[in-house]
This record gives structure tokens, C-alpha cells and sequence, in this order.
């Protein structure tokens, strides 16, 4: 770790040949990829739905199965569940492939699975549309649902550690730590959760902690640390350059698996006082680790950024994803504590980690991944997609972050506040807001189609070649 | 990596992300250390003591009640004053019959209708053959408390020594004005000790 | 790092840490909480739901209503204060008997007082020559010079200078007397039992302080006893619409939209408010977004045996017949209070007495339907 080395230097003479590697990797790489594109879409539009109803609330009135209370968790959990960890496992399998230079394990299995993980997100999705949700956030699967997206989670993550123990380079790059550390992570909090929530109840507010603990570490272990494992393959990769500074990655890595599984408990009330206390603490700490991975990445990029930036859709991508990562762990830490209490301010964290810091960095990797998978080639069928999915995606997310944000701050000066009127400035007093958050989810939902339509070609020419015989 | 330089863009793809050499900064340490610091300070004033039933930041107690009736606050202050019987008597209040320390937990001494002769001993202490619940102790290690213990600390050991139902006690409470009138009352007797049989006699 | 065994291992170690804190600790802590004696009455809070409350739970969580509607008071502060109610049996009359006066003076109190008010002077008491014969009279009195003499003497050690033109005795003069307002519980507690010593009639004062409790969104903050049958517990993380922790004792001036009850059947017309509210919340308020859960409503007199009452949603309207969720869903807001004192969340105890509750939930929890 402290020399610098070429990784084929260590590579064993058996290793496969990254044409190989890529050939295990087409059908459930791209299954998965494409599926978590699709939920993005839905989900997208699902919350653009619902952001509707919360400024005009006579809008698709009358019908329980799309009523605000139902749309909003089936849009996250869709996200959540459909897109961000779909295309997490994606991209996991991928690193793990391309890093550890191996060829997939089992990748029939793989899709079969992923398949499954679909199928159990559409029921789930439809399960809280039919009023079956649990009324946890970021768990709100019914327990028909959630079962099955464990069973086939654990084979994904089975096969994936398989492929891991067998690389033939044996050395563990940066993004391999946070793809193993968030691998095992996820099914420990989701079991946790799971069970104790849904099958053997906690009594009374623990269950609350119990729901915030997972919904925290979700966001900021697991999809946070899918994000970064991104970023440390793509930045180095696209600015063609080692990793500057690897110490200090190692530092930032240890240390966010430490702290960030404390934070942002700050945002329950009627808990004991010491975890708002310890957890509003972790918020603040958070920061370290968080500013010294961003740095370890500046300093790899510093120099190339404008010319790498101009040149490479998936640098764009990363770029926006590291921003938002150090935008969204500030302002969690700064003002996420009493005074933005029950507001949108907290919503705002939510959105901006799946769709922005986490899905910024997924859309970047699957513009690169999914050309290389389905033509072999690094071009994209069209840069102009391309462009138009980042640009829309940047603008989205941050329109989405910035309407939440405002409205969540204006909730809390009416709520700090005992003269304000709560109808008047709270509730309408928020709508030009909201229809800022309503305008973002637009503006992704055509990055999503963008994206899709990218793929699309880029599938249709693969086909071309394969049955044309052109290549 | 001369190779890389040589190769056009798509070659990168090829590639995979290296590391560099040296590293390790100390400055995430120092920060962190900084951070923590603030964070110490904003958990010792906001946290509660770490106790489930502080709810309210800032305080480091359990709020005390408005409708708590004076015998109960009296009882309360008496449990944290008894640790200075408990040496002797011990903290379940059995006292240590090895050592020929009576037991304060169902003893008749205790939990007589009337406090009197439960102040009295405290003030001026008993020496010589008493029987506990059908034991005989004789240990004349017990000090008078006239001149160490205040009235209203006296009345709080007794209220929490004949109300205490963790010893299977129930007697009624203490007040300091009970305690001042035998204390006045038996003036005279300065730092004497009591004898038995002048108990009983009393009353 | 070569070996993935280590970091899988350190990144479970990381994960351990946090899941004993927050998890397994608030489970230790809060696990084994018990519903509390409401004072003076044989219920407790939280009370189990009956049938019909407990069904109106389930229809709060599947038309995620926690999704706009928090059920968490928060409270900034909880502060304590000393009240003086009676001036107690130790006073001594100095005036003397069959002047036809009474001047009731408790002489150990006015210097309880100035203990506890160092910023309050003490009146010059003065024994009348008529009740120079009187020995109790006199001996208190003796006493009490013994007292202001030692006072003084602190005084001045303290360094405390006690104004002339507000004194203690101006105080005590006029009952009930807020002694200390708004001070931490250790001062409360001393003065109070500063107060008591002297024979007086003293009790704590609470002060719970914030803009939730002003709005008059509960009487307190929300505690996790609060929470013991609900399953799941929705607290809700946004405050789209109102909180709704104590919906079931709101005063209807306390609304979002406030109203007024029209006649002295509240807890039939808070019931009616809440289903009206529900039918079409633009009805109420004309400028709210909750949406209208008209899908629990039937228009026509439905062909079941039990169907209900109908429900008069706006004069110039047909009226509309609520479904069983409907009536179930209010049942199990009705149920919604937070103004029971519990040992670590105290309410005034005169804000107990004084308010009429809207709507006592015993009564209304029972289904009303035979």
C-alpha cells in the first residue's frame, strides 16, 4: 500500500483478460443496471406526483391508492430500493470483476436474483400504494416484500463475496474496501431492522430509533459508501492518474465506518435526551472523515479537472456527486439539529443521497459501464444524451435539494415561532418552494430517460453487430 | 504508466485505477480530535446524563414533581442520607448479626406506632443488651448523632428507615418537629447513651 | 490492504459499535416501560385503545397520514418554579385580641422570603405594646430578631444589598404568590422547601416553555411512555399539517383553522369536526393541502345494517355517510393526549384543574356503535 504499483504487476498468470472479465460480467451488470434506470424513472415520477399534491392538494383527489401518504414512501422506497441499490449491486459487481480481476460467479444466478430483488420491489411498491406500508421511514416494504428482497440480497451478496475471495489481484483497491464494507453492512442493519420492527416488535419508541438507525445507516454507510467506491475507481481513472494521498483515504475509510453509523438520531423527540445529543455530535464528526476522502480525490484530480471535466461524461458525473457529498454533510451538520426539526430540511437529506451524491455517482458509472458491456467500445451512442442526462440530472437534484431545503427553513422559522400563523406560512406559505421540488423531479426523470434512451442505442447497436456480423 | 501516457483515450479503459506512493496526512486526526472535543462538551450539557428518564436537554435529572407530598421528598433525601448507617446496618438494611449489629429491616424497634423511641436512639444511641426480633445483640459501637445530624436529616433517615417497603417497613413518616421536641426534650442527657430498660420505660 | 477478512472484520467491529448504542442501549433503557398512574384517578397513561381506536390506527398508518402529520410535542425548556398558597398555622395575630384586627403574620416565613428573594428588602415588623403580654407572641418574636440579625449578617458576607421599595412582606401579602418564576429545579426545590420548613403552604411551579406548548399543541413534551401501545409508533419526521400528539384534548381555538364549539356537546362536535375535516379539509380551512379522504365516505346510504348517522358536511350539500374506517380513524385520533403528567415530563398541575378537556377519551373511545 505505501509503494507504488502497477496493479498488473501483481496480477497472477491465470487472470482472465478484461475482455473476459467483461463477458461475465454483460448479463447481470446490465440486467441490473437497466432495471435500476427504469425504477429511477418510476420512482422519479412517483414523487413528482406527489410533490404536486403537496401545493395542490385537489390534484388526483379521491383515491386512496394515490394519495400523498402512500405516493411519497412508494417514490422512496422505489428509489431507494429499486434504483439506488439495483444499480449499487451493479456497479458492485463490476468493481469487484474489473478490480479483483476476476470473472463473475455464477452470473445466471446473479440475474435470477436480481430478478427477484425486481420482482419483490414491485410487489413492495404496490403493497404501499395499497395502504400495506410498515410506517417506517425508508422500511415502509410490507413484510411480503421485504422477506424476499432479503432471500435474494443474500444471494447477490453471496456470489458477489465469492467472486471478491477468489480475484486473482489480490491487492484491495480503495473502492473494494467500501463495496465490502457496505456488502456486509446492509444485511445486518436490514435483519435489524426487519426484525425488529416487523417480526418481533420493540415496544414503544425504540422502534422509532430502531427505523432511524437503519434509514441513517442506509444513506450514509451503504449508498454513501457505494458512491465512494465509484469515485475512487472513476476519478483516478478518468484523470489518469494514481491515487494521490492513499493514507489518507485509509483514514477517511475507517473513520466513516466509525462515526457514520451514530448520526442523525438528532432529528427524533421524544427519546431520551443523550441521543439527540450523541447523534447531533456524530453529525458534526462526520465531517472528517467525509472532507478527508473528498480531499484524497481533489488532490488526484487537482489540475486536470476543467480539461478532464470537458472531455469525459463520467467526470461530470463525479464531480457533481463529490460536491453534493460535501454540500449535503455540512449542511446535515450545521443546521440539521432542533431548529430544522420536523421540517422538509431532513426530507432534503434523503433525496439529495439517493438521487444526488449516490445517484450521480451511479449514472456517471453506468454511462462508462454500459457502453464497454454492450459494444465493447468507450463511446457512448451519443454524447448529447449523455450531456442532457448529467446536465438535467445537476439540475435536478440540486432544484430538488434547494426547494426542500428553503421550505424546511421557512417551516422552522414558523415552528421556532409562536406568532406566525402555521396555515398561513407554513403550509401555503411554502408552495412556490415545493414547485421548485416539483420541477427537479421533472428534470430527472428526463435524465432517466436519457439514460434509457442511451442504453437503448447503445443495446441496438450491440445487437446490430452481433447479428449483422459487422464488427 | 509511460504505457498509459502513450495510449489515446480508450486504452484507459483497459486500466485500472493505481495508487500512489507516501501518504498519510495527520491533519483528519488533529481535526478529529478538535471535533471530538466540541462534541464532549455539547453531550455532557445537552445529553442528559446518559439517563433514560431525562428527556429534556439540559437537565441532568429527572424533573422533581409538583404534586410530590412532602413525606415523599423527605423519604427520598432519607434513602441518600442512609448511606451513612449503611456501614453498619447495611445498605438491605439487615444489619450483621456476626458482628452484633442488629437489623433495621422488620424490627420491632423501627416500626412502632410512634417514632419516639427510634429518634431517641438515633440522638443518643442505645448500648447494652437489645432484642431484635427474638435476637439478643450487645454492641456498644453506635455513637450518638445529637450533635452530627440536624433534625431535618434525622426526621429523613427516620422516614426512610420506617417507611422503607424494599424491608418490608410501612411505618408512618417523620417530621423535623418531632425530632426537635425530644431533642429538647432530652437535653440534659447530653452525649449519654440509652439503656434498654430506660427505653422501654419511656415509652 | 491485501486481505478482505480484515476490513469485513473491522467494518462489522464499526457497525457493532453503533448497533450497541442505538439500538441495544435505548432497548435496555426504554424496553421495559410501563404505562403511569394518572394522579389522583385509577387509569393510566397511555391507556390501552379499544376496538375501534385501535382499527383507526391502522388506517392512520395505511393512508400515511405520519407522512405529513407529526405526533411528537417538542419543548424547549422546563423550568420550575415556587408558589406560596397559605401563610400557615404558625402565624401569630399581631393585633391584639378584640381589636376587632387581624394582622396574621408567619415571622419565620418573611425570613424564609428573604432567603429566597435576596433582591426583595424586609419591612420592619414591629410587636404592638398591647401584645407585650402575650409570651408566644413575644418569644416568636425574639426569635425572629435572632433570625434577621443572623440574615444581616449573611447578607453582608454576601454582599447583598436588598432594595426598600419592594419587600417581602408586599409579597406574602397577597395569596397565591409567585415566589420564583422560571428558575432551575435545585432553586425551585430549595425555596420550596425553604417555604415549607417555615410552615407555610408552598408547592412547585412547572414551567414547560416552547412554541409547540404555546401554539397549544400539548401540554407538554412527548416522552417514549407516550408511545407504549402504539404499534407501529408513527411519530412522522415532517410537519406538513399540525401535530397531532394531543388532538384528542385540543381546544378548538388551538386549530390550525380555529373554531368554536357551538354547543356544550364538544366531544360529539369535536367528533363531527375531525370527520367533516377528513371528508374535505378545504370545508374547514380553505387554504390547507391535506388531501380529502372522500374514499371513506359513502354518498348514498349505504345497504349495511349498522350504517351510521349521517354526516351534514356543508349546509348547502347533500349529506354524506361515513364509512366504518372513517369513524374509526377519529376514534383513534380522539385518543390522542398529552396532558398527563408523568414523573419525567410534569404538566402544571394548575393547568389540570383549570382546563376543560374537549374531550375526555374515555368517553369517546368506546365504539359508539352497538
Amino acid at each position: 500500500m505505501t509503494a507504488a504499483q502497477p496493479s498488473s504487476q501483481n496480477a497472477c498468470a491465470t487472470a482472465p483478460s478484461v475482455a473476459e472479465v467483461e463477458a461475465s460480467c454483460r448479463l447481470p451488470v446490465l440486467f441490473l443496471a437497466f432495471s435500476g434506470a427504469a425504477w429511477l424513472l418510476t420512482g422519479v415520477v412517483l414523487a413528482l406526483l406527489a410533490s404536486v399534491q403537496l401545493y395542490n392538494p385537489t390534484f388526483m383527489e379521491g383515491c386512496a391508492w394515490v394519495t400523498y401518504g402512500r405516493l411519497r414512501p412508494a417514490a422512496i422506497n422505489a428509489l431507494t430500493y429499486g434504483f439506488a441499490l439495483q444499480s449499487a449491486f451493479a456497479l458492485a459487481l463490476w468493481l469487484i470483476a474489473r478490480l479483483g480481476r476476476v470473472e463473475l460467479s455464477a452470473p445466471l444466478g446473479l440475474t435470477i436474483a436480481a430478478k427477484f430483488w425486481n420482482i419483490a420491489v414491485t410487489v413492495g411498491v404496490f403493497g404501499i400504494l395499497a395502504g400495506d406500508a410498515t410506517g417506517f421511514d425508508l422500511l415502509e416494504f410490507p413484510l411480503y416484500a421485504a422477506l424476499p428482497l432479503f432471500a435474494s440480497y443474500a444471494c447477490i451478496a453471496a456470489w458477489a463475496l465469492v467472486t471478491l475471495h477468489r480475484r486473482t489481484e489480490r491487492e484491495l483497491y480503495v473502492s473494494l474496501w467500501f463495496v465490502l464494507a457496505a456488502l456486509l453492512w446492509f444485511p445486518w442493519i436490514l435483519s435489524t431492522a426487519q426484525g425488529l420492527l416487523l417480526v418481533w416488535q420493540v415496544p414503544g419508541v425504540v422502534q422509532a430509533i430502531v427505523a432511524g438507525w437503519f434509514g441513517n445507516n442506509l444513506l450514509q454507510i451503504v449508498l454513501i459508501g457505494f458512491a465512494l467506491a465509484v469515485l475512487f475507481y472513476f476519478v483516478p481513472k478518468t484523470v489518469n492518474r494514481p491515487l494521490a494521498n492513499p493514507g489518507l483515504a485509509r483514514a477517511g475509510f475507517w473513520l466513516l465506518l466509525l462515526i457514520g453509523g451514530w448520526c442523525e438520531l438528532a432529528q427524533l423527540a421524544p427519546v431520551p435526551a443523550w441521543i439527540p445529543a450523541v447523534s447531533g455530535a456524530a453529525n458534526a464528526l462526520v465531517i472528517v472523515p467525509v472532507v478527508a476522502l473528498l480531499v484524497s480525490l481533489w488532490q488526484t484530480a487537482e489540475g486536470k479537472i476543467g480539461e478532464t471535466c470537458k472531455e469525459n461524461a463520467t467526470f461530470r458525473f463525479m464531480l457533481g456527486a463529490w460536491i453534493l457529498l460535501l454540500g449535503v454533510t455540512l449542511r446535515t451538520a450545521i443546521f440539521g439539529g432542533h431548529f430544522t426539526q420536523f421540517t422538509f430540511f431532513d426530507t432534503a437529506r434523503t433525496d439529495i443521497v439517493v438521487l444526488g451524491v449516490f445517484g450521480l455517482a451511479a449514472l456517471g458509472a453506468l454511462h462508462h459501464i454500459v457502453p464497454r458491456l454492450t459494444t465493447g467500445e468507450d463511446e457512448l451512442p451519443s454524447e448529447g444524451l449523455a450531456d442532457l442526462s448529467f446536465w438535467a440530472a445537476l439540475l435536478g437534484v440540486i432544484a430538488v435539494g434547494i426547494g426542500f431545503t428553503f421550505a424546511g427553513v421557512k417551516q422552522a422559522a414558523v415552528g421556532a415561532s409562536t406568532n406566525d400563523k402555521f396555515l398561513e406560512f407554513a403550509v401555503t406559505g411554502t408552495a412556490n418552494h415545493l414547485k421548485l421540488v416539483t420541477v427537479g423531479y421533472g428534470a430527472l426523470a428526463v435524465s432517466a430517460l436519457a439514460f434509457l434512451a442511451n442504453f437503448a442505442f447503445a443495446a441496438r447497436r450491440c445487437c446490430l453487430n452481433c447479428c449483422g456480423g459487422a464488427r | 504508466m509511460s504505457k498509459n501516457k502513450k495510449q489515446p483515450a480508450p486504452e484507459r479503459a483497459e486500466t485500472e485505477p493505481t495508487i500512489a506512493a507516501g501518504g498519510g496526512s495527520a491533519w483528519p486526526f488533529v481535526l478529529l480530535g478538535v471535533v471530538l472535543f466540541g462534541c464532549f462538551l455539547h453531550v455532557e450539557n445537552t445529553g442528559g446524563a446518559f439517563r433514560a428518564d431525562v428527556f429534556q436537554a439540559g437537565m441532568k435529572n429527572s424533573p422533581p414533581q409538583a404534586d410530590e407530598p412532602p413525606e415523599v421528598k423527605s423519604y427520598k433525601r432519607g434513602a441518600r442520607l442512609y448511606d451513612a448507617c449503611a456501614g453498619c446496618h447495611q445498605p438491605n438494611g439487615l444489619g450483621q448479626p456476626a458482628q452484633n449489629i442488629p437489623p433495621l429491616a422488620g424490627s420491632e424497634w423501627v416500626f412502632r406506632e410512634k417514632p419516639d423511641r427510634l429518634i431517641r436512639i438515633i440522638l443518643n444511641a442505645v448500648e447494652g443488651p437489645i432484642t431484635v426480633n427474638k435476637v439478643t445483640y450487645d454492641n456498644p459501637a453506635m455513637t450518638p448523632f445529637r450533635d452530627a445530624l440536624s433534625d431535618d436529616v434525622i426526621a429523613d433517615i427516620a422516614t426512610f428507615i420506617r417507611g422503607n417497603a424494599g424491608w418490608g417497613n410501612s411505618a408512618g413518616f417523620v417530621t423535623p418537629d418531632q425530632v426537635k421536641a425530644i431533642r429538647d426534650a432530652t437535653e440534659k442527657m447530653g452525649t449519654q447513651k440509652w439503656r434498654v430498660e430506660t427505653l422501654q420505660a419511656i415509652d | 490492504m491485501r486481505y478482505g477478512p480484515i476490513i469485513g472484520a473491522g467494518a462489522l467491529f464499526s457497525l457493532a459499535c453503533s448497533w450497541a448504542a442505538l439500538v441495544m442501549a435505548p432497548q435496555l433503557q426504554l424496553g421495559d416501560l410501563s404505562p403511569a398512574p394518572i394522579p389522583n384517578t385509577p387509569d393510566f397513561h397511555p391507556a390501552a385503545r379499544p376496538g375501534l381506536a385501535a382499527q383507526g390506527a391502522e388506517v392512520y398508518r395505511s393512508l400515511g397520514c405520519y407522512q405529513c402529520h407529526t405526533r411528537a410535542v417538542r419543548q424547549d425548556q422546563l423550568l420550575f418554579g415556587a408558589r406560596l398558597n397559605g401563610i400557615g398555622p404558625k402565624a401569630i395575630n399581631l393585633e391584639a385580641a378584640g381589636s376587632g384586627k387581624t394582622n396574621l403574620v408567619n415571622l419565620k416565613l418573611l425570613i424564609a422570603l428573604a432567603k429566597a428573594r435576596p433582591d426583595l428588602g424586609l419591612a420592619k415588623v414591629e410587636l404592638p405594646p398591647t401584645l407585650a403580654a402575650d409570651t408566644n407572641a413575644v418569644a416568636a418574636f425574639a426569635q425572629f430578631t435572632t433570625h434577621l440579625t443572623l440574615l444581616k449578617h449573611a447578607d453582608h458576607k454576601a454582599g447583598i444589598v436588598r432594595t426598600n421599595s419592594a419587600t417581602v412582606n408586599e409579597l406574602a401579602g397577597k395569596l397565591p404568590a409567585e415566589i420564583l418564576a422560571k428558575v432551575g429545579p435545585e432553586e425551585a426545590e430549595r425555596v420550596v422547601k425553604l417555604l415549607s420548613d417555615s410552615g407555610a403552604k408552598a408547592e412547585l411551579v412547572i414551567y414547560n416553555l416552547g412554541p409547540d406548548i404555546a401554539r397549544g399543541w400539548g401540554a407538554r413534551r412527548s416522552v417514549a411512555r407516550d408511545y407504549l401501545n402504539d404499534a407501529p409508533v408513527l411519530l412522522g419526521s415532517v410537519r406538513v399539517g399540525p401535530d397531532l400528539a394531543s388532538i384528542g384534548t385540543r381546544a378548538p381555538e388551538k386549530f390550525a383553522a380555529p373554531w368554536k364549539f357551538a354547543t356544550s356537546n364538544t366531544a360529539t362536535e369535536l367528533e363531527h369536526h375531525l370527520l367533516v375535516h377528513l371528508y374535505n379539509p378545504r370545508l374547514l380551512a380553505p387554504a390547507s393541502t391535506c388531501p380529502s379522504a372522500s374514499y371513506l365516505f359513502d354518498k348514498v346510504k349505504p345497504e349495511v345494517r349498522y350504517a351510521g348517522e349521517p354526516l351534514v358536511v356543508a349546509k348547502e350539500s347533500p349529506p354524506v355517510f361515513p364509512k366504518h374506517n372513517a369513524h374509526a380513524l377519529v376514534a383513534y385520533l380522539l385518543t390522542q393526549r398529552n396532558d398527563v403528567s408523568l414523573p419525567e415530563a410534569p404538566v402544571p398541575s394548575v393547568a389540570k384543574s383549570a382546563t376543560a378537556k374537549p374531550a375526555a377519551p374515555a368517553d369517546t373511545n368506546a365504539p359508539s356503535k352497538p
